[in-house]
């Protein structure tokens, strides 16, 4: 409760700060100070301390999961911040309500982690989607951005008219909002089986959230959307925002599992997903020029890995989805930040980095290596998590071997932008002078995920113990 | 302590190095560095001292930092200490463009292939040969030759691929183990099923035939030694190559053995026609260094060939092999370095009479040369003759036919030594001076001990027998 | 047949016919015309389920607010027969075919009708629609979620000035 309450103060707050400061990067530290005080107030209840209690009537359940989602999700935005915030500042003049914005984005993560109905969710999904039309949409000026947020917004609106629907007919078989199984007996007329209104309503419910979460053959919107939409925002909607509707999503179905029912049919139907997903998402990305693109739809290719959560529920999905989170997160941040810096987006434009902006290569390199997977860096245990989950699941060891060799196809496109970098000539301009600090964090971030990569007890540490 | 020691010495210095100034300094540092090294690993032959490692690493996933050292681990340690100094002493004369940063790379890299070569812990074995790649990917793709990074690329998707083909395979075991470990011990337990090898085996065989490389797998070999910058090759084929087999002898056999009997045939049988269509091409080459490239798929050929007849004659070949084609290969890598570096190519149809000019290179190249098709009294002859014997001891025809390609090993060797030192000097070696001083050392010191352990092999066929799985 | 029957039949009707106009119409003034008579359907069956204050909303809502500024959006927007995009055949067969599918998975579920009067819940008396249960309910259980979609109003707020301010 302490994080949904506190990030809508902090968005208040943000839009008040508006007025009052009229120095554009002050507002940005108090957006910082703001995430430092919700991330405190998150740790406290992750760690039993209930500052502000409110009985939900059942409808919010806070669980360490949940909260340690939270926690990941808060330090990632800080790392957003930090590196992006000149960019935030840059990005238009309406500083403060872009802040505020991504508070009440982050209000609905802290929803989306802790509903326990599919009332909650619901809400949840809308505050999380509502700014991000906005934001998507900020860059007033450029036509490809207004296209972006009216596509994003139109194709939202009908996926939220899909998810209300399903939620419509789960609510008609069982008379509740609850996560229960549709299938559990009603107090009220006694049945015993819902018939096929709830599973209809499960479809619709799942289609929903296959858009939400740009998973093919949802996917349509996700590369124009992110591609018209200024870069920083981007890196926000492709990370944060992507990961917090995966956890929902399969915290959803996590739920409603016993649904699923004995039959193999929702496991071929996300075995389709998940092999359209990666095949699409990392065949377009090879053909891309422009890295923002290619971006786009390695985050769709990287929503193919995230599926695998869903596929196979034991265990390793919930450590999974942790680091999966941790480690894609942070290296697009870091990558976005690093993107939103150069002249020019197209891998052309990365040319020569290394000679230029040494620190900024080397970085760079690493959450490209992050990425890919490659062992020493978070990627490879968020993907290990992934495989294992999957394997252990039992019987989909061909969905894992297609799986990796789309992996192996990612590393195509990945790395281009490393041989940019690094083996061809040319003089990568960079937009802005390149602070020092700018710099340190994105080594310190960089340093993140390398430990994380050769010691991702660091993470789960904090989850179990 | 020695095994971490062996890890540990590298990759400090290797992000020491980093921070160097360019210039002599990162060279003398790795040199020094690799040395350290090379001390510990002649120490960890020493038959008493404690020669394992072993730390907490992930709890939750059970997976221990476990090294160990035994008979096998020795000698490909022992080679992957000899051949860094080895390395950058015969190269030291090169310059590199930000060489802090090429020395550092190669020293990760011994970092990598000591990690694979001592871990007994299989998601750390897979760590190590991972981290192996990567910088190897680096240094091929910035220092390497005109066409290097889509080369350099081609090797690198390759053995991704195989890699992580392999860690499925890998997952795969850890979830038969009832313990849920990663330890060799564990792995070595298990009662797999015959259908659930069939899988597995081919799972990890595939990583493995890929890094050998195995025909059809070898395509991306020839163009990444040929465009890698020397000093990198020298490593790939004399110490690189030596993972794949290393890891069939230490986990796939061990794993796998009804798989392995099962599809021994076909392997071995792929193995001979890689071998004799290598030699076959090797004889057409006319660049010193595509002829070595092609002369070591024939001699990983046979190595794997003899591995997967599961003789153990043929195994003790196979494993002194491992250490002495990897000097003899570097060997051959230095002298076909020192003929590019002074002379500017690498075509024999542009060399000739090199001899009147630098006869100590000369004799020098003659020895390498026998010891490359394997004549007695250098060290290849031991271990092609256990091998062989393992061989014929498995089938006579496979054997026989194996055996072509020593003849054509011969033919080939002799052609290209005879086109570059003897006959008339053309232009090009007109004005060839002898080769430099440390050059001449390092080859020396080569040639000891080609001849040393070819007249005297006994300590390393003892080596072969204390493996201890 | 009771009045309400044939009511329902009447509005069910209306609803289904007005609803094929939306799509078949030519001209988008007599959708969103046709749309309006859609929403006043519903809002006739939610009076028949005794849903009063959901009927009310409906009508002042959807056919008063919303679609008022449909048809305002529509006529700023000027279309005619040029300015038109032609869609791709491809694109029409598979909207049928999709589209086809879920219509097949509802057709089933109005099969099952009957036998689903069982198998569906039925919650509590024919009260719940009144104003009085649901802001009793919506002010105790409900509480949190309504508070919570202050945050949505207030983000779609913030958003409204973001786009609107020059």
């Amino acid at each position: 409760m302490n994080a949904i309450i506190l990030s809508a103060l902090c968005g208040v707050v943000m839009m008040f700060s508006g007025i009052l400061l009229k120095n554009k990067s002050a507002i940005k530290y108090v957006a910082i100070a703001a995430l430092l005080v919700l991330i405190i107030g998150n740790l406290f209840q992750f760690y039993g301390i209930y500052t502000i209690d409110i009985d939900s009537k059942g409808l919010l359940s806070f669980d360490r999961t949940g909260l340690f989602f939270n926690t990941i999700i808060f330090v990632a935005t800080l790392a957003y911040f930090i590196l992006s915030g000149s960019d935030i500042e840059r990005a238009g003049p309406d500083v403060a309500e872009y802040f505020a914005l991504i508070f009440f984005v982050l209000c609905g993560v802290t929803i989306l982690t802790s509903f326990n109905g599919l009332l909650m969710f619901f809400i949840g999904i809308e505050i999380l989607s509502i700014p991000l039309y906005i934001l998507t949409g900020s860059d007033k000026k450029n036509l490809k951005s207004n296209e972006a947020s009216l596509k994003y917004f139109l194709m939202g609106s009908f996926s939220t008219g899909i998810l209300l629907m399903g939620i419509t007919l789960i609510y008609g078989a069982t008379g509740s909002f609850g996560l229960q199984s549709t299938t559990i007996k009603s107090a009220v007329t006694g049945f015993s089986s819902a018939g096929i209104l709830a599973p209809v309503g499960l479809v619709l419910l799942f289609i929903s959230m296959c858009f939400k979460v740009s998973a093919a053959p949802f996917h349509f919107w996700a590369p124009d959307v992110y591609d018209g939409a200024p870069s920083v925002f981007t890196s926000f909607m492709a990370t944060i925002v992507k990961a917090a509707g995966f956890f929902a999503f399969i915290k959803l179905f996590a739920a409603k599992s016993e649904d699923f029912g004995p039959g193999p049919a929702w496991k071929l139907i996300l075995f389709v997903i998940i092999v359209a997903t990666l095949f699409i998402g990392n065949i377009t990305a090879v053909f891309q020029q422009s890295v923002k693109r290619m971006l786009a739809y390695s985050s769709i290719a990287q929503a193919g890995f995230m599926l695998f959560a869903l596929y196979s529920t034991n265990d390793f999905t919930k450590d999974g989805i942790l680091l999966y989170t941790a480690a894609y997160s942070f290296a697009t941040i870091g990558i976005f930040s690093i993107l939103t810096k150069m002249e020019d987006y197209s891998l052309d434009g990365f040319n020569g980095l290394s000679k230029s902006q040494p620190v900024l290569a080397f970085t760079n390199t690493v959450f490209f290596l992050s990425l890919s997977g490659i062992p020493l860096t978070a990627g490879f245990f968020a993907k290990y998590y992934m495989l294992a989950s999957a394997i252990k699941g039992g019987g989909s060891l061909s969905l894992v071997i297609i799986a990796v060799l789309f992996a192996a196809v990612s590393v195509y496109y990945y790395f281009k932008v490393i041989q940019a970098m690094y083996f061809k000539e040319g003089v990568a301009a960079t937009n802005t002078p390149i602070t020092g600090n700018f710099k340190v964090a994105l080594i310190v971030l960089a340093a993140i995920i390398v430990i994380l990569g050769i010691y991702p007890t660091a993470l789960l540490g904090f989850y179990y113990f | 302590m020695i095994p971490l020691l062996l890890i540990l010495i590298p990759v400090v210095s290797a992000i020491l190095t980093f921070f160097l100034k360019n210039g002599n300094a990162a060279k003398n540092w790795a040199l020094i560095a690799s040395t350290a090294t090379l001390i510990v690993g002649l120490y960890a032959l020493c038959p008493v001292c404690k020669l394992e490692f072993d730390a907490t690493w992930l709890p939750l996933l059970g997976s221990r930092f476990s090294l160990s050292l035994d008979g096998l681990s020795k000698m490909l340690v022992l080679l992957t200490a000899i051949s860094f100094p080895v390395v950058f002493a015969s190269t030291y004369n090169n310059e590199y463009k930000q060489s802090n940063a090429f020395y550092g790379l190669m020293l990760l890299t011994q970092a990598g292939l000591m990690g694979v070569f001592l871990a007994s812990d299989c998601l750390l074995f897979y760590f190590f040969w991972e981290l192996a790649l990567i910088p190897v990917y680096f240094l091929c793709s910035i220092w390497g030759g005109e066409k290097r990074i889509a080369v350099t690329f081609k090797f690198f998707v390759y053995t991704f691929v195989g890699s992580l083909l392999m860690l499925i395979g890998i997952l795969y075991l850890y979830f038969q183990t009832p313990d849920h470990s990663f330890a060799i011990k564990s792995f070595y337990a298990l009662k797999l099923s015959a259908s659930q090898q069939n899988l597995a085996f081919w799972l990890f065989f595939i990583a493995f035939a890929i890094k050998m490389p195995i025909f059809p797998l070898h395509t991306w070999q020839p163009d990444a030694y040929e465009q890698s910058p020397t000093a990198v090759t020298m490593i790939l084929s004399g110490v690189m190559v030596k993972m794949g087999i290393y890891a069939v002898i230490r986990w796939l056999i061990p794993i796998f053995p009804s798989a392995t009997v099962k599809y021994a045939d076909i392997i071995i049988i792929a193995s001979v026609i890689g071998m004799i269509y290598a030699s076959l091409i090797a004889i057409k080459q006319d660049d010193v260094k595509r002829l070595v490239a092609y002369s070591s798929i024939a001699h990983i050929g046979l190595m794997s060939a003899v591995l997967f007849s599961l003789k153990t004659i043929g195994w003790n070949g196979v494993m002194i092999q491992m250490f002495n084609h990897g000097i003899n290969v570097i060997g051959l890598w230095i002298v076909a370095d020192a003929i590019e570096q002074k002379l500017g190519t690498r075509k024999f149809s542009e060399l000739g009479g090199l001899a009147q000019k630098a006869p100590v290179l000369a004799i020098l190249l003659v020895v390498l040369a026998f010891a490359n098709v394997a004549l007695p009294l250098t060290n290849a002859f031991v271990g092609e003759f256990l091998m062989f014997n393992g061989l014929f001891q498995y089938n006579f025809w496979i054997a026989g036919v194996a055996g072509i390609s020593i003849i054509l090993g011969a033919v080939y060797t002799l052609n290209m030594v005879q086109k570059i030192f003897y006959g008339q000097t053309v232009p090009a070696t007109q004005n060839a001076l002898e080769i430099k001083g440390n050059v001449q050392f390092v080859l020396i010191i080569l040639v000891l001990v080609i001849i040393g352990f070819g007249v005297y092999p006994q300590p390393m066929i003892d080596l072969t027998k204390h493996i201890h799985p | 047949m009771a009045i309400t029957h044939i009511i329902f039949w009447f509005l069910t009707a209306l609803a289904l016919v007005s609803a094929l106009m939306v799509l078949l119409s030519k001209n988008p003034v007599y959708s969103v015309l046709w749309l309006i008579a859609v929403f006043f359907a519903i809002s006739g069956h939610y009076i028949l389920l005794n849903a009063q204050f959901l009927a009310i909303v409906n009508m002042i809502v959807y056919a008063g607010a919303i679609m008022v500024l449909f048809l305002f959006v529509i006529m700023l927007m000027n279309l005619d027969k040029e300015t038109e995009p032609q869609k791709d055949i491809w694109m029409k067969v598979a909207g049928v075919i999709s589209g086809g599918c879920l219509l097949i998975q509802l057709v089933r579920l109005a099969k099952d009708a009957p036998e689903m009067v069982n198998k569906t819940a039925l919650l509590k008396t024919g009260s719940i629609g009144l104003i009085e249960n649901l802001g009793k309910v919506l002010f105790s259980d409900y509480v949190v979620p309504f508070e919570i979609s202050s945050v949505l109003f207030l983000s779609a707020m913030v958003g409204a000035v973001v786009i609107g301010k020059k």
